[in-house]
């Protein structure tokens, strides 16, 4: 729970210590008292968003399928992938023994959109029709090549479990604008299946558990624990409350120790979070217009599209880090059928959520995100036959799209070569990326988790945390600012 | 909102309580080196391949050396303003000053002030405290103030203090020290009769009192509970594997041993040395087996298409890294991809200690939650052992009765072979396709009469005799029925084959298996680059049977292969035939046990030439197969390829004597072949028996060690080499050297590890046990006792301690009860101004300490004061309390298993025995810092959230709590009930003051719920523990609230 801690008056010199010693901010520490260092850590450029909303497609889109046009694979569909595009690189266990690697064309039409001539497939309808707000990376690449090290990867900067993730780094860096709502916040779409998603996704790692996501659920309790008990009622609790303080106080006047004037602060927090979420997940105020804008879907909670509404509420209340969720992206076989459904459970609100922001002026200062773990490949899994494939994963590229705050709309940024298989340099030409080396070109996972962090005005390099004698970092000893995507 | 942080650490710029007397000279070791270690080492420290203008300045050869591309050196000793370093440090020009403005370091005028002194000072480097052998012994100060301290321990504390100017606190209140020193030994609070008994005691002598109420418990059986938490933080223990689907697994008998060996008070050096080494033991015992699961408790991965090399690396780098953080607090992970940056371990260190947990034969994954991952022990209890034994004596009988009628048949023998047949006999012959016809391969008759079997329009090639069906390696050939044997089975398979491509990599013939990518389980006959190997498999390779061809088969030629077994369970009974010649034949896993037949996925029919996400005959050509349902003797074998070897044997049986009996007994002898069928469920009954026996992941050597590499950026596909190949071996360099007479094995490092003179493993664990009841170590930082760890607040006292605790046997308990008998952890908790600036985190312990209740204690707190702890407590499998919302497991991850929430006393056990998955751990657990046991945790975060209240409050476990503790109190006179309840929690009567605020608590709340008596109905039906009779339930209900309130108070969740 991310209690702001700027707004609990009861904030103590005692924690300051604490976090001297071990919590709050290595880049705080490194840079103590000396000015100069100082202004390193506290970046020379502005913040150009405020809250980033995450539109997580676990799983691994087809960018095949989707934005990454591949004429050559519907003509060369059947043949297999050669091997000097495969160029030795390794393939899941799932598709490694195949004797044959046909490659697979797209069924879907491509076209290009608006006045930057984005190629979007026909399953992105309502995506294509704001293709001029958005800018698609098609050069994302990544280390892992199965799901959970993948995922965990992306939202923590390392395949090994234990690192704190995204939304946790900035709640620690930056704090939250809203005192009565985490300032990092989780929504799933709910009954989708698929691969997993974990709880070290939103995870604080080794920050306090202060800064873990909270994720929100669709139903009664839209945060566990958030109601009375049965039988309990607000005024009642309050009238509780009242006393448990003055109890707490009288012990704080025989102990003095600080820490129980912050408990007490927290219970105040957290009755004012009884009130405070409910009213922001509660739907039902929004006009039908809105409804309309999100699609049908919208009107049922848990869905994609009710929890992209559900984003845009939580943006305008000022969370810092809205991640959401949609699982099924996994389409090892039947993807034909299988990617229709995700594209219609995610297509109209992602579009309808850009819209959205952008009418009540909130793009601007919102970065929106829309992507997966990895890609899929060019080859199908399993049989190919006229009316099916399947896509094994691929990490060595795929694409994903970023709007809003500070993010240059209308662009596509990077290429990949004429099978879909490498990222490639304008004239299609394999280039090798390395995330060791920075490859113009080429975005690695830590080269957006700068960018990000970038955009929202902190240097990757500066936001650090000591653990166990060492700075850690997002974006561990890598990442550049990918400078071609911002506005 | 630019980094709030920045502007809340700078108002509050107060130093911490220097640890170091000032006035003398500069200490290198508590003043320099901290400095040097955060702000210089990264670019000038161990790290040889990141070391900036090849400067080094951890150490003194390597600061004063010459500089490469100055002239001068980057330190003078006693000339700062020779010491170039010293000049770059002060420097204004951003091009030079050090550190560099893109590291984000800077050097403050205190820092820099202190350089400066130790550099004028002769810049005298001494070496890092906790690499320094453990003394043989140490002094003990001596106070002026001689009344306080009660032991040698209070003796450095008080010195420590004097010399600080400082007065300890007050002791506290004896009722104080017993619910601090019952929560630190036992995790739970007294009862009000063991307060009762304690009171009573301490009238009389309150120092005897003391000791006694110790003495009770150090020997209750919650304190091995209590101590198990922490160290299962340590280990990463946990109920799931952790990954992807996150399935549940059985760990807990290793938990149990835990809590078993602390109550035992198991010397801590073999406690340590049993979960290093524990197989490795002479005549090795269960427990010391199953002790060496600690290093197989590491995540586990089954998700499909991983790759296995990956996860064999990462497993190993878990084990490194919990190994070094647990025992010798080191760091570890830094070193997987380079030098170490601040300590002196380099790479090649790393992977040298890796080799001691690289060489067992496992799988890099597990295959499916009904397999434990190999290797494996097996834990069968007492009524499952005596009927193992029963079993594996019936098997004992049925083989001596085979061997006694091989014995007794000569005259049978001799009779039969008076008529012996010109033909051999073809013998429980249970499948035969010879593939014959014409085009594509369509259906396909089985000339044995087993079911037919469909061709997939496979190509039809010119075979050895007649057709042959030429394969893809994408399509099976299903062969429904055939094959569907145990490990006690016989069978014979004989298939004529030829290979066209030669793949060097293995490929499948034709297996009968479960499974995916990640592990099948069956029978096997793979041919990798002509070589044959034929495998029954529960878990490869740590659960098997294997045996590959020494020789290749041809490629390009027909070839028959025939792969017989005899049900024996052991590598000796598979043998492999080429065109009826025996291959000589090397053993690849002779070790199995449990059923080879787990349907966790897929059909489980046997196929020819294909398997599931795995690598088909590509290329292959299959003529002939016969399935027989024994094992076919030498002479029927090669009488199959050639039918004239058995003719030849038949007109001449004195010269073939042997071969035509071992054929008779097998194929024809009523009465052999009697006692071979009771051997058979002999052993049946022995795979029936494993199968119900508890099994467990251990450590176990491999037949053959594995070799182990520096893999660069620590890479599994780093490339292998002579080169970059290291022996197991220990950072000899900087602590002490391996035992030269030890095996360079597992208990040869753990002989190292528990040497009495090594400087961190009892240091370290000491530390640890101190925290557990100081809230800190006496070194802060409890994992990192590197050059970037925090420096010992009382080193005499931690070498002291470590000392005595190596002398005293390893005794854990014994220090246990050195600490709370000491004067220092007696005193009162309370806030001191005086202490406000000096010492606010209390390290110079001039008192008591306090802390927030873990999160376990905070739940098994609300359990035992309301009397719902479930009282019989003996570890067993893990128990399922209550979760919010619905199936929070299955919520985001439709691959996991239910959350089957328990029933009846299950719900109310310890919380040490609640289920842990680790990628949704529960979550009011959670909420109070518990970690997710993903990875190696020795320190806990106490941190303070708004959702803690709310699980306080809303969480049924705790509602249920305070509505149970209504009905424990209510026997009581009704002005006592309020005390009562706020004692149970509390262990100390209300002030007054308190007392009258919880009147008002529920004088409130009467109000409210006779306003609504429904109200209070819904809440009295919270929970599952029946409702307490003859309550009034408004009365009830305000009762409960109340006692809610109490649960939430400072004085019952906090440890003062």
């Amino acid at each position: 729970m991310n209690a702001p801690l700027d707004s609990i008056a009861g904030l103590t010199r005692r924690h300051f210590f604490k976090a001297g010693a071990s919590g709050i901010g290595g880049a705080a520490l490194a840079s103590l008292s000396n000015d100069r260092a100082l202004a390193s850590a506290a970046p020379d450029f502005g913040p150009k968003a405020k809250r980033v909303i995450y539109l997580f497609q676990s799983g691994g889109p087809a960018q095949q399928d989707l934005f990454d046009y591949k004429p050559l694979l519907v003509e060369k569909n059947g043949e297999p992938l050669p091997d000097h595009v495969r160029g030795g690189q390794r393939l899941t266990g799932m598709s490694a023994q195949q004797a044959s690697i046909p490659l697979a064309g797209s069924h879907f039409k491509f076209e290009r959109h608006g006045q930057s001539g984005a190629w979007v497939s026909e399953l992105m309808p309502h995506t294509a029709a704001i293709a001029d707000k958005l800018c698609f990376v098609k050069s994302m690449f990544t280390d892992a090549i199965n799901h959970d090290p993948a995922i965990t990867f992306f939202q923590t900067g390392s395949q090994i479990a234990g690192r704190p993730s995204m939304g946790s780094w900035l709640s620690y860096g930056l704090g939250s604008d809203n005192a009565n709502l985490p300032g990092f916040i989780v929504l799933v779409s709910a009954g989708q299946g698929d691969q997993p998603l974990y709880a070290r996704l939103w995870g604080n790692g080794f920050l306090d558990s202060k800064y873990q996501g909270v994720q929100f659920r669709s139903g009664k309790d839209p945060v566990l624990y958030l109601s009375n008990p049965d039988g309990i009622c607000r005024s009642g609790r309050r009238e509780m409350l009242d006393k448990l303080s003055a109890l707490n106080r009288l012990q704080f006047e025989s102990e003095l120790d600080p820490e129980i004037e912050s408990r007490i602060a927290q219970y105040e927090m957290a009755y004012r979070m009884q009130a405070s979420v409910p009213d922001v997940t509660d739907l039902s105020g929004e006009p039908e217009s809105v409804y309309r804008l999100y699609g049908e879907d919208s009107r049922k909670p848990g869905t994609f599209a009710a929890n992209c509404l559900l984003a845009r509420r939580l943006a305008e209340r000022g969370v810092r880090f809205i991640q959401l969720y949609h699982q099924g992206w996994d389409q090892h076989d039947n993807l034909p059928g299988a990617i229709r459904g995700q594209c219609r459970e995610t297509d109209q609100a992602s579009a309808a959520l850009i819209r959205d922001l952008e009418q009540r002026g909130l793009l601007e200062d919102t970065l929106v995100i829309w992507g997966g773990e990895f890609g899929r490949t060019s080859y199908s899994q399993g049989k190919l036959t006229k009316d099916n494939y399947g896509r094994d994963h691929h990490p060595r590229c795929f694409t994903l799209w970023m709007a809003g705050g500070g993010i240059k709309p209308g662009i596509s940024h990077g290429h990949t070569d004429a099978y879909g298989y490498n990222i490639a340099d304008a004239d299609g030409n394999p280039i090798h990326a390395d995330k060791h080396v920075y490859t113009p070109g080429a975005v690695h996972v830590h080269d957006l988790q700068a960018t990000i962090l970038h955009l929202m005005g902190i240097d990757h390099t500066a936001l650090t945390h000591l653990h166990q004698g060492r700075r850690f970092r997002l974006t561990d000893v890598h990442g550049h600012v990918v400078k071609e995507l911002l506005a | 909102m630019l980094f709030p942080m920045l502007r809340r650490f700078l108002s509050v710029l107060v130093p911490i309580a220097p640890l170091a007397a000032s006035g003398e000279r500069v200490s290198y070791a508590y003043e320099v080196r901290p400095i040097l270690s955060d702000k210089c080492f990264a670019c000038h420290g161990p790290d040889a391949a990141k070391r900036e203008a090849g400067l080094r300045l951890d150490t003194a050869e390597g600061a004063m050396a010459p500089l490469k591309d100055s002239a001068g050196s980057a330190l003078v000793p006693g000339d700062p303003e020779k010491s170039l370093a010293w000049q770059r440090i002060i420097s204004k020009d951003p091009e030079q000053v050090m550190p560099p403005p893109s590291s984000h370091l800077a050097l403050s005028a205190e820092e820099q002030e202190t350089l400066h002194r130790w550099i004028g000072e002769g810049a005298e480097y001494e070496p890092h405290w906790s690499f320094q052998p453990l003394p043989e012994s140490v002094p003990v100060p001596r106070p002026k103030d001689t009344a306080w301290p009660k032991s040698d321990t209070d003796r450095f504390i008080r010195a420590r203090l004097e010399k600080e100017g400082l007065a300890p606190s007050p002791p506290a209140d004896p009722l104080r020290w017993l619910r601090r020193a019952t929560l630190d030994l036992t995790g739970l609070p007294p009862s009000p009769a063991e307060i009762a008994a304690f009171q009573a005691a301490a009238r009389n002598d309150l120092t005897a009192a003391k000791s006694a109420a110790a003495d009770r418990l150090l020997a209750s059986p919650r304190f091995g509970e209590h101590f198990a938490v922490a160290w299962l933080d340590a280990a990463r223990y946990a109920d799931s594997y952790g990954y992807q689907s996150d399935q549940l697994t059985a760990f807990w008998p290793w938990r149990d041993w835990v809590v078993r060996s602390f109550n035992a008070n198991l010397p801590i050096d073999q406690f340590i040395t049993w979960q290093v080494a524990g197989d490795l033991l002479p005549g090795a015992t269960r427990d010391q087996k199953l002790a060496t699961t600690f290093n197989r408790l590491h995540r586990l991965t089954n998700e499909g298409g991983s790759v296995a090399e990956e996860f064999l690396v990462e497993n190993m780098a878990d084990r490194v890294h919990t190994f070094g953080s647990v025992f010798l607090a080191l760091t570890m992970e830094c070193t997987r991809c380079h030098d170490h940056k601040y300590d002196p371990l380099s790479m090649r260190d790393y992977y040298s200690l890796g080799a001691f947990f690289n060489s067992i034969p496992e799988r890099g994954f597990y295959s499916s939650a009904a397999i434990q991952p190999s290797p494996s022990l097996l834990l069968p209890d007492a009524g499952q052992e005596k009927v193992l034994e029963e079993a594996k004596r019936r098997v004992a009988a049925a083989t001596a009765a085979l061997e006694s009628r091989r014995r007794g048949s000569d005259p049978d023998f001799t009779a039969w072979l008076a008529s012996i047949p010109a033909a051999p006999p073809v013998a429980d012959l249970v499948s035969h396709l010879d593939f014959d016809g014409e085009g594509t391969a369509t259906g396909l008759r089985d000339a044995a009469g087993a079911a037919d079997v469909a061709g997939h329009g496979l190509p039809r090639v010119t075979g050895r005799s007649g057709a042959a069906v030429k394969l893809d390696g994408d399509t099976g050939i299903a062969l429904p029925g055939r094959l569907e044997y145990e490990r006690c089975d016989p069978w014979t398979v004989d298939l004529v084959i030829r290979d066209t491509v030669g793949n060097p990599a293995p490929v499948v013939l034709l297996h009968r298996s479960f499974g995916t990518d990640v592990g099948f389980n069956g029978l096997e006959l793979l041919l990798a680059g002509g070589h044959l190997e034929a495998r029954v498999v529960r878990d490869w390779p740590g659960s098997a049977i294997g045996v590959r061809t020494v020789g290749k088969i041809p490629q390009e030629q027909w070839a028959r292969v025939t792969w017989t077994y005899d049900g024996s369970s052991s590598a000796a009974g598979l043998a492999i035939y080429l065109d009826g010649h025996r291959l000589e034949t090397e053993v690849t896993a002779d070790l199995i046990w449990k059923s080879v037949v787990v349907r966790t996925h897929g059909d489980g029919v046997a196929t020819l030439g294909q398997r599931f996400r795995d690598r088909g005959f590509l290329g292959g050509e299959v003529d002939e197969l016969r399935i027989f349902k024994r094992a076919l003797v030498p002479l029927e074998v090669a009488a199959l390829h050639e039918p004239t070897r058995w003719t030849a044997a038949a007109v001449n049986p004195a010269g073939h004597r042997m071969a035509l009996k071992e054929a008779w007994l097998s194929a024809i002898d009523p009465a052999y072949r009697a006692a071979l069928a009771t051997l058979r469920e002999a052993r049946a009954a022995v795979v029936v028996a494993e199968e119900q026996v508890l099994e467990i992941p251990v450590m176990r050597e491999a037949e053959q060690t594995r070799p182990a590499h520096v893999l660069a950026r620590g890479a599994y596909d780093a490339p292998r080499g002579k080169e970059n190949e290291v022996t197991r071996d220990v950072f000899s360099q900087i602590l002490i050297p391996f035992p030269e007479d030890a095996p360079r094995d597992r208990s040869g490092l753990a002989s190292w590890l528990t040497d009495p003179r090594h400087p961190l493993t009892s240091r370290v664990f000491v530390n640890r046990i101190w925290a557990n009841f100081f809230g800190s170590g006496l070194v802060e930082s409890a994992d990192n006792f590197g050059l970037q760890g925090s420096l010992p607040s009382h080193p005499g006292l931690l070498d002291w301690l470590a000392r005595d605790f190596v002398s005293n046997g390893w005794n854990l308990k014994d220090l246990c009860r050195e600490i709370v008998l000491s004067a220092a952890y007696g005193q009162d908790s309370k806030g001191r101004p005086d202490l406000v600036q000096r010492d606010p985190s209390n390290r110079l312990l001039a008192r008591g300490p306090a802390r927030r209740l873990s999160s376990e204690q905070i739940r098994d707190l609300a359990l035992s004061a309301s009397g719902l702890l479930q009282p019989r407590e003996s570890g067993g499998p893990p128990v399922s309390p209550y979760q919010p919302g619905g199936d929070l497991w299955r919520e985001s991850n439709s691959m996991s298993p239910a959350y089957r929430r328990s029933d009846g006393a299950d719900l109310y056990r310890r919380s040490l025995y609640s289920v842990w998955k680790r990628t949704t751990p529960l979550p009011n657990m959670l909420a109070f810092d518990s970690p997710t046991r993903e990875v190696c945790t020795i320190r806990r975060p106490q941190t303070n959230t708004p959702l803690q209240a709310l699980v306080l409050l809303n969480d049924t476990q705790f509602v249920e709590a305070a509505r149970a503790l209504v009905a424990k109190v209510q026997p009581l006179p009704p002005e006592r009930r309020l005390s009562a309840a706020f004692e149970a929690c509390t262990s100390r009567p209300p002030t007054e003051r308190e007392a009258r605020l919880l009147a008002e608590v529920r004088d409130g709340q009467l109000v409210i719920f006779k306003a609504d008596p429904a109200a209070a109905e819904k809440l009295l039906a919270l929970g599952d523990s029946p409702a307490a009779r003859d309550l009034d339930p408004v009365e009830a209900a305000a009762m409960t609230v109340t006692c809610q309130a109490i649960l939430n108070l400072d004085a019952a969740v906090w440890n003062r």
